[in-house]
């Protein structure tokens, strides 16, 4: 089938409006929040159900032309990069809350619906959708399933496999079922789990019941300011081993607070080598008691500051210049390249200190915006995308902190995703065997490798990283804004 | 079969193996399917070397942990080979500041509490079978309990495995950190597949802190509308139940019984074993001590974690909704007391949750929507009114998971199991509209009848080629899971 009868047959089952060939259009698609290399989709469709989703693929799977689905395209990892001579099929006009059930807290919502629309929609009868990623203002919760997109909150609830109950899935060759469903504990294997942070190789979520979880009745939100990276690092542990689990735990360094506070003008500390943000939910009873707790840890690891967030608007205002980090750091250089690693939470002082030798060993600037509480680091690199030795040294320092991360008993990903950009780091962390484990859920799932292909798997399996590190990184990375 | 050579090959792979005596591998019986070995490796090595020797040999495996759930699914369709874990029980490592822990998969529930309760930690993890079930045992099975409502199942809690395959190769998945997202979450796809993609070997867990404290409050409701009515009301409530217990009054009089009487150490434990049909805590309890301290009614019971102040404010709260729904009776447990009932409704269904003088003989679970749970019971006891049958229900409501437990005046037998199997029928008809109902412990000649597991739901093609992708000799608990694999 050559592009035009595949555009024709495109344009038949959903409707010329629906689909999209022009190359001038296809750019937007090159690429997602990772945008080191980009390949331009052969289409881009917008089925609207999934009966739709489901004829495009059975169209694609009996031509053997490679499909990838999108959200809102935010991810970081270049998991819905267009494979070579690909179709995209974007979900974005799959946006409807098809029905919220206050009684049993739980809501079936179509793949394309915003993260934030949800808990907006839910927000007025006291709940919320749990999983609050960055980008929860833009990104879609068919794409939190496939990444199994953590954000903030989740140090104290979990990540998005723990708040959806089933999902209905059109498989590689256009069959579609449900895993799961409105019902917890379904019978048989746990197709559910297995499918979630699959990173769309398993088959194209199209709606999912996902759990409703009620606001808490009070919040106690700090910033406590330090003087060195080391004391915050130390706070962070030892608030968790006082057998305190805050909602979240944050870090923010002394690059970051520079950039953020020249965005924002939130009123942090200019000077501070680190802030954390801790908050603690709950119940009126009791907070003011595991508050003082949290400040007595920060006390002993030298916070030179305590501030408590006055009000519901100034509590928003910290989470948005939070949650819109990396945005401002766009202003520190021309390009950035943010980095998703974990190590365990006692390891914060090790990795912090690794990331800074990197920092000076490659006269690279490194901002650091993470959830400390779940060890999880997203180092910021920031670079010059125009000048080819800075961005090698960039790629290199990465993989330098991802390598400590895992020598430290972590992983090379906390919620980006394996995606494109760190199959070659898939070795670090994970035997030959465990990857076959792996491809033999693949090959059952999808025998002939059309959704998705060319994520997750190592590519050179002699040769662990030096996949990414000839990547040529020739464009400025899309700040999330 | 050459039970020499398997001896001989056995002896050489497990350091301390002797054929075991035709009593043991007696009671090492699944469903009836006597097997020809009984062998416990003190290693993952070992482990796997035996797995690896039974899949070129064509032997089967079935893996055994501590032995409470081996009648769960279908008899097997060969029964070689049992492998017990039960050497693999140790602690690896306890990280209290990453909230972490690695465990062997022998390990009982118990013993991890323990070990981990050391360091004030705990895995939030309590399903029947506590004290000899082991780690592995309640992964494979996805087993759960009241906790399950503020903390989830197994699959919220393990953060990476490291598993034997088919033919003895161990992976892993996952890892030792509380996020993570690298690889497909294989996890899953091992916790309740019942050993027949891989036999767990070690497990990294997510830990919680153990609680400063914890209280109950029991409510006696007109009856189960009003008892669901105010379970909604808690949950739609800035409550945060850590539990959420719906009981038939029976039962609850029967768990009264066993907190309620003053029996001293030892409550509610020590008889771990298979104990279906001794019914034996009712006999042992006085049930009706227990019973005089709420005034009858259906009871609907919720639990407070956390610090003392939250604690006090939430069960103040809850009464408070209990008698605007109706409540005739209210009760408070803490302490002793508290313990004790909070460990006897772990221990529901595994038998010992009876009337005196009743034998049970089958359990099950449902799995629902809350809104669904008053339904199903309600059908339940009527069904088991017409059969004469007795119907004890637990349900951890929040979740829609329901645990039957049925009984008779004797041991069931072929003459009850007609009207077994349309009580088994009706439930499972109800239930999966939405859900599951599995029929857990109970003669294999009813299972045969009605199935253990119920509907895969048009996924048993990929169900059906996970198994031979992953274990193609079928060499693992071959046909004790559902469809037949």
């Amino acid at each position: 089938m050559d592009k035009e009868q595949l555009v024709d047959r495109l344009v038949a089952a959903l409707g010329r409006e629906n689909v999209i060939d022009a190359p001038d259009q296809l750019i937007v698609y090159e690429c997602d929040g990772l945008t080191i290399d980009r390949n331009a989709p052969h289409a881009v469709v917008y089925p609207t159900t999934a009966e739709e989703v489901a004829a495009v693929v059975r169209i694609l799977h009996e031509a053997g032309i490679p499909f990838v689905a999108r959200g809102a395209g935010t991810g970081l990892s270049g998991g819905s990069l267009p494979p070579d001579g690909g179709v995209m099929i974007a979900l974005t006009k799959m946006n409807r809350i098809v029905e919220v059930d206050f009684r049993n807290q739980r809501a079936l919502v179509e793949a394309g619906v915003v993260n934030l629309h949800l808990s907006k929609e839910v927000g007025r009868q006291g709940y919320h959708f749990v999983p609050d990623p960055s980008s929860q203002y833009a990104c879609t919760i068919g794409g939190n399933i496939a990444e199994n997109s953590g954000g903030p909150h989740t140090l104290k609830y979990g990540v998005t496999t723990n708040h959806t109950l089933g999902v209905e899935v059109v498989l590689p060759d256009g069959q579609v079922t449900w895993f799961g469903g409105k019902a917890d504990d379904a019978v048989g294997y746990d197709l559910r789990g297995l499918l979630i942070g699959s990173e769309g190789m398993l088959g194209i979520v199209t709606r999912a019941w996902v759990k409703l979880t009620r606001l808490p009745q009070a919040w106690r939100t700090f910033l406590v300011v330090f003087d060195r990276v080391e004391d915050a690092s130390r706070a962070v542990a030892g608030v968790v081993a006082r057998g305190i689990v805050p909602s979240a735990l944050e870090m923010i360094d002394k690059v970051a607070i520079g950039a953020i506070e020249a965005a924002y003008h939130f009123g942090f500390p200019l000077d501070a080598e680190a802030v954390l943000i801790i908050e603690l939910e709950g119940h009126e009873a009791g907070l003011d008691t595991q508050a003082e707790a949290v400040a007595a840890v920060c006390g002993e690891n030298q916070a030179r500051d305590i501030r408590t967030a006055e009000d519901k608007k100034e509590r928003a205002l910290l989470w948005t210049s939070r949650k819109r980090a990396f945005g401002a750091m766009g202003r520190l250089s021309p390009s950035y390249y943010v980095q998703d690693g974990v190590v365990p939470r006692t390891k914060i002082p090790d990795i912090m200190g690794v990331i800074q030798t990197t920092a000076e060993k490659y006269g690279l600037l490194i901002g650091n915006v993470f959830h400390a509480g779940d060890g999880n680091i997203h180092p910021c690199i920031a670079y010059d995308d125009r000048d080819a030795e800075q961005a090698r040294k960039t790629v290199e320092a990465s993989n330098e902190i991802l390598r400590a991360c895992v020598d430290l008993g972590g992983s090379i990903t906390g919620e980006h995703g394996i995606g494109y950009e760190k199959v070659d780091l898939m070795p670090l962390i994970f035997d030959e065997p465990d990857i076959q484990a792996m491809e033999t859920v693949k090959e059952v799932f999808d025998e002939r490798n059309l959704s998705n292909p060319g994520k997750m798997f190592p590519t050179n399996r002699s040769c662990i990283g030096c996949g990414t590190a000839e990547l040529k990184y020739t464009n400025r990375q899309a700040a999330l804004l | 079969m050459p039970d020499e050579a398997l001896h001989s090959r056995l002896g050489s792979l497990v350091e301390g193996y002797a054929p075991a005596s035709r009593e043991t591998l007696a009671a090492h019986a699944v469903d009836g399917v006597v097997p020809a070995a009984v062998v416990a490796p003190d290693s993952v090595e070992s482990l796997s070397a035996t797995v690896k020797m039974a899949s070129e040999q064509g032997y089967t495996v079935i893996p055994r942990g501590g032995g409470t759930k081996m009648d769960f699914g279908h008899p097997p369709s060969r029964a070689d080979i049992v492998v017990s874990l039960a050497r693999m029980n140790r602690i690896v490592s306890h990280e209290p500041a990453d909230q972490t822990a690695t465990a062997e998969a022998g390990i009982t529930m118990a013993g991890l509490q323990a070990g981990l309760g050391e360091r004030g930690q705990y895995l939030p993890l309590d399903p029947p079978h506590g004290d000899a079930g082991t780690l592995g045992g309640v992964l494979a099975t996805n087993a759960s309990g009241v906790l399950r409502t503020s903390f989830g199942t197994a699959r919220d809690m393990v953060i990476g495995v490291r598993v034997v395959q088919a033919d003895g190769t161990i992976v892993k998945s996952g890892g030792r950190v509380v996020k993570n997202v690298a690889g497909y979450d294989l996890n899953k796809l091992y916790i309740g597949s019942l050993g027949t993609l891989g036999i767990l070997a070690e497990v990294n867990l997510k830990l919680q802190p153990l609680p400063a404290a914890g209280r109950m409050i029991i409510g006696s409701m007109p009856g189960i509308s009003a008892a669901a009515e105010c379970a909604f009301r808690v949950l739609d409530s800035e409550i945060m139940p850590s539990f959420l217990e719906l009981a038939d009054p029976v039962t609850h009089s029967l768990l009264a019984g066993e907190h309620g009487a003053d029996r001293g150490n030892g409550a509610g434990s020590g008889d771990a074993q298979d104990g279906d049909a001794q019914g034996g805590g009712a006999q042992r309890g006085d049930g009706r001590r227990g019973n005089d301290r709420t005034a009858p009614g259906f009871p609907l019971i919720a639990g407070m974690f956390g610090p003392e102040e939250t604690v006090d404010w939430q069960i103040g709260e809850c009464e408070r909704l209990l008698r605007e729904t109706g409540a005739t009776g209210v009760t408070r447990l803490e302490g002793d007391a508290y313990r004790q009932a909070l460990e006897s409704m772990r221990a529901f269904p595994a038998g010992r949750l009876v009337p005196r003088g009743m034998q049970s003989g089958v359990t099950c679970r449902a799995s629902v929507t809350p809104d669904e749970v008053e339904a199903l019971y309600r059908l339940a006891e009527e069904r088991c009114g017409r059969l004469s049958v007795g119907c004890g229900m637990l349900s951890h409501f929040a979740s829609g998971h329901v645990a039957f437990v049925f009984y008779g005046e004797r041991p069931f037998q072929e003459a009850d199991y007609d009207g077994l199997a349309g009580l088994v029928e009706a439930l499972r008809t109800a239930s999966e509209q939405h859900g599951a109902f599995v029929v857990e412990h109970a003669p294999a000649a009813l299972k045969e009848r009605v199935g253990a597991w119920g509907s895969s739901r048009g996924n048993r093609h990929l169900m059906e080629m996970l198994k031979y992708r992953f274990d193609p000799k079928g060499t693992l608990n071959p046909g004790r899971f559902v469809d037949g694999i």
